[in-house]
């Protein structure tokens, strides 16, 4: 403990700009080891560890926090090689802030902000100041982790509210596929040569069967409390995919919907589910607010330009209230059913992606709801 | 012998379009299938003939409603009523404007047929007492005049209280009744219900046979008197 106390009062004759102003008002040795005194107090309070290290990149002075977040105590520091406890990289690249693992000692590891300065002078030492991140990792984990869990319970709502509207959509290819099979075997029976019609309708029947299990598929993966993955999709096929459960109740108000324009590079860094779930929350919105309109004309379009990808959802409905500021926060709904989550969970999930959402009247009647996502750097050609 | 009968199919699904098609013709009708109500309602009138097989959800009109815009337009061929989502008060409603069966997807095609070549016997003014018709009269014969009564107002659609009130009966006893109908007819659902006590009853007073659907006169009072008869 010693050594590093006398080689922290070494690194003091080196010490920056506001120290140095008070030695040339009074070169007095008391005024010297007063600063000296400051200066040690200070590093000796600081939560973020300070490590000084030599020409040779050996570490010979630390403070008490560095003792603290390597888990050993500060004498164990010294003279060990800075490049085994730092990234050696981001020393060697000279970068002044920073983001790695520190290495401890007994080998463990954990996340750090690294800033770098230089002493000037003859002997050159570099001082390296290390804020641990753990906590705030963590944090930011669980910040996640809610939302994930926040969007899962916004889904089983949603589809909860979408139930009797999917079972009907499930049950039109099960009632195409009766009638398929029952007729098949009607002609087999009593028509058999006329194979060509009968494998023709069987084809039919298995067309639909996948039809119903399609819109199973996305039900279930809607409804599985499943880890946050993000991969690179193309927005469009989200849109594509999210249709088949989006359109349910779409067909309860007889609303027409169509994918009005596609873009063509629109891939974005997302996860999938979550995505959809908005989108399907976007058509439900829409679908909702034309019941009872006069026209119902739900569109979709896909677009991508300045780095981002974008959705419109463009309906024909009764259009937005007072001019639709209030919309994202939570519990604001205008609906006599339904818990006004949808949307600020909605909001939730395009900004954790980094992309943007609003809404705003649609010139035609009705209102238009976009969100944007960054598109993903795409590998070059 | 017959021209082959009309069926006209109406439903905005193209695999149920597709698949009921394929059905009907094979089966010796001929089907026209139509996406929309107005589409069918365009070609609509007094010389229509044949049956109309409609959805319940339709994309401009509930089949309710499409039933009662046919018979407006003087067009009076039964309208059977196919739905994959019912729920009795629609069934009893759907029955009340003048449709003469109501199915839920997915329907058994043999009962779909049945249906069909029932209605299409009833405006020929021909008895074709089918077996299914003979068993639904024999499942109902099994009820007691007062189970009579209450099963009239379930098949109207009344809620258990407003029936118990009508008839001066206990509640308990009402919901007693309620389930000794569904028991002794060996009915599962309410909408099963509404619809086997229509044909019963209209089978028994043997309406259909003298007067089929006479436009525009709902069925409920029809069905009241029948079964209190």
């Amino acid at each position: 403990m010693d050594q590093s106390s006398s080689d922290s009062r070494a690194e003091l004759h080196e010490a920056p700009a506001p120290l140095r102003s008070s030695r040339r008002a009074a070169a007095g040795a008391d005024d010297l080891r007063r600063a000296e005194a400051r200066l040690e107090a200070v590093l000796e309070c600081l939560a973020d560890a300070v490590l000084s290290i030599d020409e040779k990149g050996v570490v010979v002075a630390v403070n008490a926090a560095a003792g603290t977040l390597f888990c050993c105590s500060g004498a164990a520091l010294l003279g060990v090689e800075a490049a085994t406890l730092l990234p050696e990289s981001r020393l060697a690249a000279g970068d002044r802030r920073s983001h790695g693992l520190a290495r401890r000692p007994d080998g463990s590891t954990f996340p750090i902000a690294l800033t770098l300065n230089e002493t000037r002078g003859d002997s050159r030492l570099r001082i390296a100041v290390i804020r641990d991140l753990t906590e705030q990792r963590a944090g930011e984990a669980l910040l996640c982790e809610l939302r994930a869990e926040l969007a899962y319970a916004g889904r089983l709502a949603a589809m909860g509210e979408l139930a009797a509207a999917l079972a009907h959509e499930i049950n039109q290819p099960f009632s195409a596929i009766a009638t398929y099979v029952r007729t098949a075997r009607w002609l087999l029976q009593r028509k058999p040569k006329q194979t060509a019609e009968i494998e023709d309708i069987l084809d039919k029947a298995g067309a639909q069967a996948m039809r119903a299990g399609d819109i199973v598929r996305r039900l279930r993966e809607f409804v599985t409390r499943g880890e946050s993955v993000k991969t690179v999709q193309s927005l469009s096929t989200l849109v594509e995919e999210a249709k088949s459960l989006g359109v349910a109740g779409a067909r309860h108000v007889g609303a027409q919907v169509c994918v009005a324009a596609k873009a063509e590079h629109d891939e974005v860094l997302a996860d999938r589910v979550q995505i959809q779930q908005v989108i399907v929350n976007l058509m439900r919105n829409a679908v909702e607010a034309m019941d009872g309109a006069a026209r119902r004309e739900l569109s979709l379009s896909t677009s991508a330009a300045d780095g981002f990808a974008r959705l419109d959802v463009a309906d024909t409905g009764h259009g937005l209230k007072d001019g639709g500021g209030a919309l994202f926060e939570p519990f604001r709904s205008t609906k006599a059913t339904g818990m006004g989550i949808g949307l600020s969970i909605s909001r939730s999930i395009v900004e954790a992606h980094g992309g943007r959402i609003w809404a705003e009247p649609n010139p035609q009647g009705g209102a238009i709801f976009s969100f944007t996502l960054p598109l993903a750097e795409r590998a070059s050609p | 012998m017959r021209p082959a009968p009309l069926v006209h199919l109406v439903d905005d699904d193209p695999a149920i379009r597709d698949s009921l098609t394929l059905m009907f013709r094979s089966r010796g009708f001929r089907p026209r299938a139509y996406r929309a109500a107005e589409e069918c309602l365009a070609t609509a009138g007094p010389e229509t003939t044949g049956c109309v097989v409609s959805d319940m959800r339709l994309p401009d009109m509930t089949g309710v409603e499409f039933t009662r815009r046919l018979r407006v337009l003087g067009a009076t061929p039964p309208v059977v009523i196919i739905t994959a989502s019912a729920g009795a008060t629609l069934a009893v409603e759907a029955l009340a404007a003048g449709a003469s069966d109501l199915l839920e997807k997915p329907f058994d095609d043999e009962a779909l047929l049945a249906s069909v070549r029932r209605a299409l016997a009833a405006r020929r003014g021909e008895q074709e007492i089918d077996a299914e018709t003979r068993a639904i009269v024999a499942r109902f014969g099994a009820l007691s005049e007062e189970e009579r009564r209450v099963l009239a107002g379930v098949a109207n659609g009344r809620p258990s209280r407003d029936i118990a009130q009508g008839l001066g009966l206990e509640l308990r006893t009402v919901e007693l009744h309620r389930a000794n109908i569904m028991a002794k007819a060996n009915i599962g659902t309410l909408v099963e219900l509404a619809r086997l006590s229509v044909i019963a009853a209209s089978a028994k007073a043997g309406v259909a046979a003298r007067e089929p659907n006479p436009p525009l006169r709902p069925r409920r009072s029809n069905l009241r008197g029948a079964a209190a008869a």
